[in-house]
């Protein structure tokens, strides 16, 4: 990478390597772990890619697509749709359940993205609304009964193994695709968008057409999250899948982990996934309030999430034994 | 031919006529000035120059071609850049980054390699005298730094014409001198400026030629010295009882 690029100066290799380390890490980790955790460290997996996808509309345009769900459910439900009725293998369901919603947010993207701050948080949901009543009254997706999936041949072992090694390979795929339009034009347009709209524009950017590719992205890398989910749970219901809840958690992990930052939403969703599981599952009852509670604080004290915490705490460290030294 | 060519362009927000009629024309290698009281329509002029709001009736031409329905972002590539009264850097990103988009997308960059957008960007940093705070987030800069960014940004854009709205105001006399400077090495280097200001002695002592604008219509262009002195743009700036007084006032 270039050296004179200040993102990629920022990245030490201290940090590289930590990140690969901790690839490696989850990547064996199957041969300790069995069962409940390894179910919940692959809906971790999943939860960070639909996290680091909405990242790219939250945190690098600035848009807050709250219903980005929608996405989720669609993947679900054209995947269930081509396996039952039309027998399809699962990898080419999944493909083309991704492109499905990659298209649809390309569609709806060119009218929706004109809307600015709270109105287009409001029109996304609307969209996920929308869609949710969609799926309920027509007959193809099993309507409000709900729909199952063929079963994932081969024991419970290997499937465990299968969607484990698919939602970390997801989350892979996500950091990678988030890592590489950073540095290129997509994510300078996109940064640039975020603060001064009309600046961007008259320095040449298409801002409509950036804003439309970054939403189309993040949905594609969304809806493989809902194929690949549909697929492992075997039954889809229009409200459990298109429940506005999944948009909220995945939105608060970015804001938590650092909206804008490549690992910041992997972070949040690491965090806030194994909060739940460690802590909550004791306290069910007040799982939304502690929700809630950790969102009131994020945006009070914590407006860069972790990352911004992470690099506050290494500029104090580098700075501080100097400012030291000159007193 | 006129490198641009404003014809017969108006437009109203709601009643109010913003620009009523004007036409006017800068030729290559030019140093226009644009001035007149607060509300006579000068930054809508540029607005609808670069695309920003759309002209009602009327057309403008740059290099011959009508730039009518056509997106802020082609007619930035199309080779005119501005800058904003009021800054707008973007922020949470370096200085260094923000001249970078200028040059990421310029007309021709997708052919670019990126050492040369970098060398771009270094060689702008310089000519701008950014290079020392190349790598601060902007949020750190000063006013006078922050005017030189916007510059900077559109210099990076390898504009043919440059819009500048006000990139003096607020800064101190010190500094004006310097941009004056800046402006005319820029000019040197071929780029064509029309320029929105204020401050009189900058724009009468870096225009080869001024337009003055009163209350959305043009009315009345020339050498500076000439315009300076014309009973219609005093009247202007300093109403009608005050025309019996002293002129020499007036002039300075």
């Amino acid at each position: 990478m270039d050296k004179t690029v200040t993102a990629a100066r920022k990245r030490s290799p201290a940090g590289l390597i930590i990140l690969v380390l901790a690839a490696i890490i989850l990547a064996l980790l199957p041969l300790v772990i069995q069962g409940y955790w390894i179910r919940v460290i692959t809906s971790l997996f999943m939860y960070a890619a639909m996290a680091e996808a909405l990242n790219l509309v939250v945190g690098y345009a600035g848009y807050a697509a709250f219903g980005n769900g929608v996405f989720f459910g669609i993947g679900a439900y054209m995947t269930a749709i081509l396996m039952t009725h039309y027998k399809w293998g699962f990898f080419p369901a999944s493909a083309i359940s991704g492109l499905t919603a990659m298209l649809i947010a390309f569609i709806l993207g060119w009218p929706v993205l004109r809307l600015r701050g709270h109105y287009f948080a409001i029109a996304t949901i609307g969209i996920n609304m929308a869609v949710m009543e969609i799926v309920t009254y027509v007959g193809i997706t099993g309507g409000g009964k709900g729909i199952s999936l063929p079963l994932y041949p081969g024991d419970i072992v290997k499937q465990g193994m299968f969607f484990y090694y698919s939602m970390f390979i997801l989350m892979l795929v996500s950091i990678a695709i988030t890592a590489w339009i950073v540095h290129g034009r997509l994510g300078y347009g996109l940064r640039a968008i975020k603060t001064q709209p009309d600046a961007a524009e008259v320095m040449g950017i298409d801002t409509t057409l950036y804003k439309v590719y970054a939403w189309s992205i993040s949905a594609l890398i969304t809806g493989i999250a809902g194929s690949l989910n549909a697929y492992w749970l075997t039954f889809l219901e229009p409200i459990y899948v298109f429940d506005i809840m999944i948009s909220v958690e995945v939105f608060v992990m970015v804001l938590l982990g650092g909206p804008g930052t490549i690992l910041g939403p992997i972070l949040g969703a690491f965090f806030l996934k194994l909060l739940s599981e460690l802590v909550w599952s004791q306290f069910t009852l007040i799982h939304m309030g502690v929700l809630g509670l950790i969102i009131v604080v994020i945006s009070l004290f914590l407006p860069a999430g972790l990352m911004g915490l992470l690099r506050q705490a290494g500029r104090w460290r580098r700075t501080a034994p100097q400012s030291l030294g000159n007193r | 031919m006129a490198l641009l060519e404003v014809r017969n362009v108006s437009r109203s927000f709601g009643g109010v006529h913003a620009v009523n009629d004007v036409s006017f024309a800068i030729n290559e290698g030019e140093i226009v000035g644009l001035i007149g009281p607060n509300g006579a329509g000068k930054t809508t002029v540029m607005n609808l120059i670069s695309g920003l709001i759309t002209v009602d009736k009327g057309e403008i031409f740059f290099q011959g071609q009508p730039l009518s329905g056509l997106k802020p972002h082609t007619i930035a590539r199309k080779g005119i850049a501005r800058t904003f009264q009021i800054v707008k850097p973007f922020q949470g990103m370096t200085v260094r980054e923000n001249v970078m988009i200028g040059a990421l997308f310029r007309a021709d960059a997708a052919g670019l390699k990126r050492t040369h957008i970098n060398d771009i960007v270094r060689e702008t940093l310089a000519l701008l005298e950014l290079e020392a705070r190349a790598d601060s987030p902007v949020e750190e800069l000063n006013l006078a730094q922050r005017k030189h960014l916007e510059l900077a940004r559109a210099m990076a854009m390898q504009p043919r014409l440059l819009l500048l709205d006000e990139v003096m105001a607020g800064l101190n006399l010190k500094e004006i001198e310097k941009l004056m400077h800046l402006v005319r090495r820029l000019n040197e280097r071929g780029i064509t400026i029309l320029v929105i200001e204020h401050v009189m002695k900058a724009v009468m002592n870096l225009s080869h030629r001024v337009l003055v604008m009163y209350y959305g219509g043009l009315i009345a262009a020339g050498p500076p010295e000439e315009v300076s002195q014309d009973p219609r743009v005093i009247e202007a700036y300093l109403g009608k009882r005050r025309q019996k007084g002293p002129v020499k006032e007036v002039q300075q």
